[in-house]
């Protein structure tokens, strides 16, 4: 058996959900994972975090355009890759190889740049795609890398699998210019459903088991005496209710739990102290009731829309206290002053559900020349993602909150 | 979280050679040279939001 990832382990870019992310990479190295693909989520702590978790959990993260801007974001590991990794300057080795008995499985990474590329209101993924910059990496084209290291792993190895985060028409294009390619594991995209069968680009099998970890591909391979691929079964397993938690597994996510409970705890103190010396804090949160007293007509138009009923959408699939979930469903989360989940004693404000404050921005900024409302515009895209909104639309959906 | 103890399970029954056989499968029957086991997207949660 062989196991590997196309990306996404790590939650959303807030600190209540680094500590989680973490957790799981450490997780994922004990689980014994052959080859780690990255996702635009494993890059939401900065390239540096995933560089470390890498290291220290022994990851064997691949990618082939993934661009490390210094050394020390370079993750080597002593493999056959390592020598063009060095030549093309990636933060981590762009292919593995992995022997099981004889047989050599060699994987491959890649990112496409639209999945980290940040949309502007109206503008879709493909539209903002390109070479993705940052101050530390940049993401540069991935069917140029596969083209370029391709035939590279295709001649060392019995069985070439691309773990590519990209959309399944991108995917089908790098099949198109490189010959060779035995599977494509994608990974990322948001409307793709589980592909019970591959989707055959060539001779390219195109996998895809699914976004939120809800399934799990199982594909047996089978080689002729030329060590090529004349057989593919592909299963899925659906990771539902009556599948039994490993008890081991389950006994270290109590443990993490515990533990977590505390840190995050920490976290929302920190949070809620930074304008406890005496100064106010720089942003303060008022609560809608506070607004309403100006902008009755608003606050009954939002009183009126799933806005206002955020956090029991939540509370009713009892994930409310899921970091992932919760900063899109409250106001303010992860600023200071905002939605702690902590209702301490006395409090008056009540921070639950997406308040005129989620869009706007905190109270304490309010002003009249026209930019307190225009911020709200373009804070849409913060929650209403690729990921976790596809379908967003803001000439369309506007008009459900008009205000 | 929900993800990492199934995922658990589901790799500890795999390695075991014992996988969930689809209906009318014979366990055990033309074992593959290699088995890929493959997550698209790992993230730590299972269920949608809301």
């Amino acid at each position: 058996m062989v196991i590997c990832t196309a990306g996404d382990f790590y939650g959303t870019a807030d600190i209540f959900n680094e500590p989680q992310s973490h957790f799981v990479a450490r997780v994922m190295g004990d689980l014994g994972y052959d080859a780690v693909g990255v996702g635009e989520m494993d890059l939401n702590f900065g390239l540096g975090a995933l560089v470390g978790d890498a290291r220290a959990f022994h990851l064997p993260v691949v990618c082939a355009n993934l661009m490390a801007k210094t050394d020390s974001l370079r993750v080597r590991n002593g493999g056959p890759a390592d020598r063009t990794a060095d030549r093309l300057g990636t933060a981590f080795p762009p292919y593995v190889i992995v022997k099981r008995g004889e047989i050599r499985v060699g994987f491959l990474g890649v990112i496409s740049p639209s999945t980290k590329a940040i949309r502007g209101i109206g503008q879709s993924a493909a539209q903002a795609a390109g070479t993705v910059e940052s101050l530390t990496y940049s993401i540069t084209d991935p069917a140029a890398a596969v083209r370029d290291v391709g035939p590279e792993l295709r001649a060392a190895c019995d069985v070439m699998v691309v773990l590519a985060h990209m959309s399944e028409e991108e995917a089908k294009t790098i099949a198109a210019i490189t010959p060779g390619i035995d599977f494509i594991v994608l990974g990322h995209d948001p409307k793709g459903l589980p592909l019970g069968e591959p989707v055959m680009a060539g001779a390219t099998r195109i996998l895809r088991a699914t976004a939120q970890g809800q399934y799990i591909g199982d594909m047996s391979i089978t080689l002729g005496p030329d060590r090529r691929v004349v057989d593919a079964r592909n299963r899925l397993h659906w990771l539902e209710a009556s599948l039994p938690d490993d008890p081991e597994m389950a006994a270290r996510l109590d443990r993490f739990d515990e533990d977590n409970r505390k840190v995050q705890k920490d976290l929302y103190a920190r949070q809620q102290m930074a304008g406890a010396d005496g100064a106010p804090a720089s942003n303060r949160y008022l609560g809608v009731g506070t607004c309403q007293s100006c902008h009755l007509e608003a606050f009954e138009v939002y009183t009126q829309t799933a806005h206002a009923r955020a956090f029991e959408t939540l509370s009713s699939q009892f994930v409310h206290r899921d970091s992932n979930c919760v900063g899109c469903h409250v106001t303010g989360y992860g600023d200071t002053g905002g939605f702690s989940g902590v209702r301490s004693r006395g409090a008056m404000l009540d921070l639950v559900d997406v308040q005129c404050e989620a869009c706007h921005g905190p109270g304490s900024e309010h002003t009249r020349d026209g930019t307190y409302a225009q911020r709200a515009v373009e804070s849409c895209v913060k929650c209403h993602t690729e990921n976790d909104d596809p379908d967003f639309d803001f000439d369309r959906d506007w008009p459900k909150i008009a205000h | 979280m929900i993800t990492l103890l199934r995922t658990a399970a589901v790799v500890a029954l795999v390695a075991a050679g014992l996988g969930l056989a689809r209906a009318g499968e014979t366990p055990g029957a033309a074992e593959p040279d290699v088995r890929l086991v493959y997550e698209s997207d790992t993230r730590a949660y299972y269920r949608p939001c809301g």
